[in-house]
């Protein structure tokens, strides 16, 4: 029967009948497939935990070599850090210098000391006070 | 267990299936291949490779068949997971995003046609149709998806979904006419 209908529904309305009986070894292809041991999951549980141990090892151990070479090295460890050893160390040192050195050292000592404000001018009181100064002038 | 060599109903071959009874499964298989390979040809062009696809899915279907719950047809679920994977196998070749848009024209696609159109024929017509334009036809005509569904699944716009049914519906008009198909007026 003929009639005035629409490519889309005349496609639709008779997809279902679009059947196709697949080769014969098919059904052979899909039984091997079904026999395949499923592939495992990339990331298992197993895997990730693995994983986690390997690197909580190696942080382990690194913090074990770190540690033990700290241990070994102790002056430079503390070398920073323990002020009162430097004191004792210098007052030692002085002990062991001439009149005339001890003289050298006390004024390289100052000029380190006083470097900043050797190359930096004092400036103190107000700014108006000193305009004031230059206008009595 | 010793399985069942008759199964009464679907229900009973639905779960002998679950049970991975392989007796079952070849039952299945023997019951809807030919229905599945059918949706398969509608999507891949090539035979072969429809046969291909159609048994990764038939794998998929009995491998996950636990997570068919019977809220729906059965076979509706199973022409779902068929239709993704023709969809898989489609995306590998070829690129959804590289279709052109089109501004929106109304195209008549109706033409004086016979009520009846031969499996062959819807074949025929289908084959000659773009990748781009068959698959969103399928998904839109066929299976009932929506644009914004088509869109997302083919990760396309839904202007490009839209555009690629009107010219496949354009195509398939002058393709009707020019091969002078059974019926036409």
């Amino acid at each position: 029967m003929k009639s005035n209908k629409d490519i889309s529904d005349l496609i639709r309305e008779n997809a279902y009948k679009l059947e196709q009986r697949p080769s014969k070894n098919a059904w052979d292809r899909l039984e091997n497939r079904l026999n395949e041991k499923p592939a495992k999951p990339r990331f298992s549980i197993r895997r990730i935990l693995s994983i986690a141990a390997a690197v909580v090892g190696l942080v382990g151990f690194g913090a074990m070599i770190s540690f033990s070479f700290l241990q070994q090295e102790p002056s430079m460890a503390t070398a920073n850090y323990d002020v009162e050893t430097i004191e004792e160390f210098k007052v030692e040192e002085m002990k062991m210098l001439t009149d005339e050195e001890k003289g050298f050292y006390e004024v390289v000592e100052f000029q380190h000391k006083y470097q900043d404000r050797l190359s930096k001018p004092i400036i103190e009181g107000p700014r108006k006070k000193m305009t004031l100064a230059k206008k009595k002038k | 267990m010793i399985p069942k060599t008759t199964y009464v109903n679907e229900k009973d071959l639905i779960q002998a299936c679950q049970q991975q009874e392989r007796k079952a499964q070849k039952l299945l298989f023997d019951r809807y291949s030919a229905k599945m390979l059918g949706i398969c040809r509608r999507y891949v062009r090539n035979q072969e490779d429809a046969e291909d696809v159609m048994i990764e899915g038939m794998y998929k279907i009995m491998s996950k068949i636990s997570q068919y719950h019977g809220g729906g047809s059965f076979e509706g679920w199973m022409r779902r997971v068929m239709v993704n994977e023709a969809l898989m196998f489609l995306r590998k070749a070829h690129n959804f995003k590289m279709t052109v848009e089109i501004s929106n024209i109304e195209i008549k696609s109706q033409i004086t046609v016979e009520d009846h159109l031969a499996a062959e024929d819807i074949l025929k017509l289908l084959e000659k149709l773009p990748t781009g334009y068959r698959t969103v036809f399928n998904l839109y005509v066929v299976e009932g998806y929506k644009h914004r569904e088509i869109a997302e699944i083919l990760e396309i716009s839904i202007n490009t979904s839209k555009s690629q049914l009107i010219l496949a519906k354009k195509r398939l008009r002058s393709l009707v006419q020019e091969n002078r198909m059974p019926g036409v007026g």
